[in-house]
């Protein structure tokens, strides 16, 4: 019984990482993904600004956890930033292709309609790219959720990733490999979860999903 | 009324025109056509009409105010593929276009294009044919002093084009928009409009004739 909670407690925990880290990177994502797309062109294919944009987006999230530890020591907060670090960059790039590939024939007629500014990026813009975003944001929550794993076997003091490391040391196999199938199981219903928002909030959406 | 003064345009500095001096008048709430071969520049006036592009020279003025290079609600283009938003019902495409939440106008307007019983279906649940009276009635509601329809019932089959065409007419003896009709096919414009321009087919386009009917 005891053990029963305390995998609920663990799943729990890497559960509230990964959807706290993902949130915050589709916020940021979103945000600067737009702002991006808007930028003159000039500005847009500078190499110095490409290569700010695109360069951090390489360092796999597992090589940020020292640096985040460094900085934010050990903790919720740790977790939910190496988490970010992994969500960002799939919500970031296909936001900004996203809102890149709109249709001319659609940005033509929204400025027809003399729709301009902030209207335009939040009334078509953003609208037009969201079946793309939502390809980021799955591969995000994906990304991140390997990245949380990852982030508690180094220095959690809770989550699956710690219980892995636990149980492994305590030569507990059984629980070990319990571990390993719920971070399966998880993984595979957040993922799920996400292609029924994505149901839900794009039901125009052509793409479909199987 | 619309004028279109001496109109040229080419795409690359160093590349010939598309379209050289053109010049013509469309006087408000007529029916006029324009047509010429394909390749003959008549989209390229489309855009410059609408403001989508800048031209190498030349200018719109719309009742003496020069918009060229300036989109507005003026002159509207309803384009060759679909330009309706994928993310808005009928309803909502039709509202946003008019800019404030008159439901009144929205029901004429979804009755002036026969999509009773359609205001919740989103553009990819429409048929062809329906997309395109969606594209005409958002047009209607941004109420331009210009509709211009460049080839915008082309892709359909010709049945529907003629059914199309007349219902066009209809709306149009409604309302009495000033209309420019864009097509490749001159007998499209046969008891439609009032005054067909025809484009050359060399290159750069010019008009060829102007004909009043």
């Amino acid at each position: 019984m005891q053990n029963l909670l305390g995998i609920l407690v663990n799943c729990m925990f890497s559960i509230e990482r990964v959807l706290m880290g993902v949130i915050m990177a589709i916020i940021a994502g979103i945000f600067i993904g737009l702002i991006r797309s808007i930028l003159p062109y000039k500005i847009k294919s500078n190499k110095i600004i490409k290569f700010l944009f695109e360069a951090p987006k390489f360092p796999p999230p597992i090589a940020w956890i020292p640096f985040v530890i460094l900085i934010f020591g050990i903790g919720e907060l740790s977790a939910w930033i190496i988490v970010f670090i992994g969500a960002f960059s799939p919500v970031f790039t296909n936001t900004y292709e996203g809102a890149e590939s709109v249709p001319l024939v659609i940005k033509n007629t929204a400025c027809s309609m003399e729709i301009q500014g902030y209207k335009y990026l939040w009334l078509i813009i953003l609208p037009a790219s969201l079946p793309q975003i939502f390809t980021g944001i799955r591969i995000g929550l994906s990304v991140g959720w390997m990245a949380v794993i990852a982030a508690e076997m180094i220095s959690g003091q809770t989550g699956l990733g710690y219980s892995i490391q636990l149980n492994r040391l305590n030569l507990q196999y059984d629980l070990m490999t319990l571990d390993m199938i719920l971070i399966g199981l998880i993984g595979f219903l957040l993922f799920e979860g996400l292609i029924y928002l994505e149901r839900i909030i794009l039901p125009w959406s052509e793409r479909t999903i199987i | 009324m619309i004028e279109f003064c001496n109109l040229s345009h080419r795409y690359d500095e160093k590349g010939g025109y598309v379209i050289k001096d053109i010049s013509f008048i469309v006087e408000k709430g007529s029916f006029v056509g324009l047509t010429g071969p394909s390749g003959s520049g008549k989209s390229t006036l489309a855009s410059i009409a609408a403001g989508h592009i800048l031209p190498s020279s030349g200018k719109v003025i719309v009742d003496g105010k020069n918009l060229t290079g300036r989109p507005s609600k003026e002159i509207f283009l309803v384009h060759q593929s679909t330009d309706l938003f994928p993310w808005q019902t009928v309803e909502k495409q039709i509202l946003f276009a008019l800019g404030k939440k008159d439901f009144q106008k929205v029901d004429n307007l979804i009755k002036l294009v026969r999509l009773s019983g359609y205001e919740n279906y989103y553009p990819n649940q429409l048929s062809g044919g329906m997309q395109k009276r969606l594209s005409l009635a958002r047009a209607l509601a941004v109420n331009p002093k210009l509709l211009i329809l460049d080839e915008s019932f082309n892709s359909l089959d010709s049945k529907l084009k003629i059914e199309l065409f007349q219902e066009l007419k209809k709306i149009w003896g409604i309302i009495m928009t000033t209309i420019l009709l864009i097509t490749h096919d001159s007998e499209d414009l046969e008891y439609l409009v009032q005054k067909e321009i025809k484009l050359t087919s060399q290159k750069p386009s010019q008009i060829l004739e102007l004909k009043k009917r």
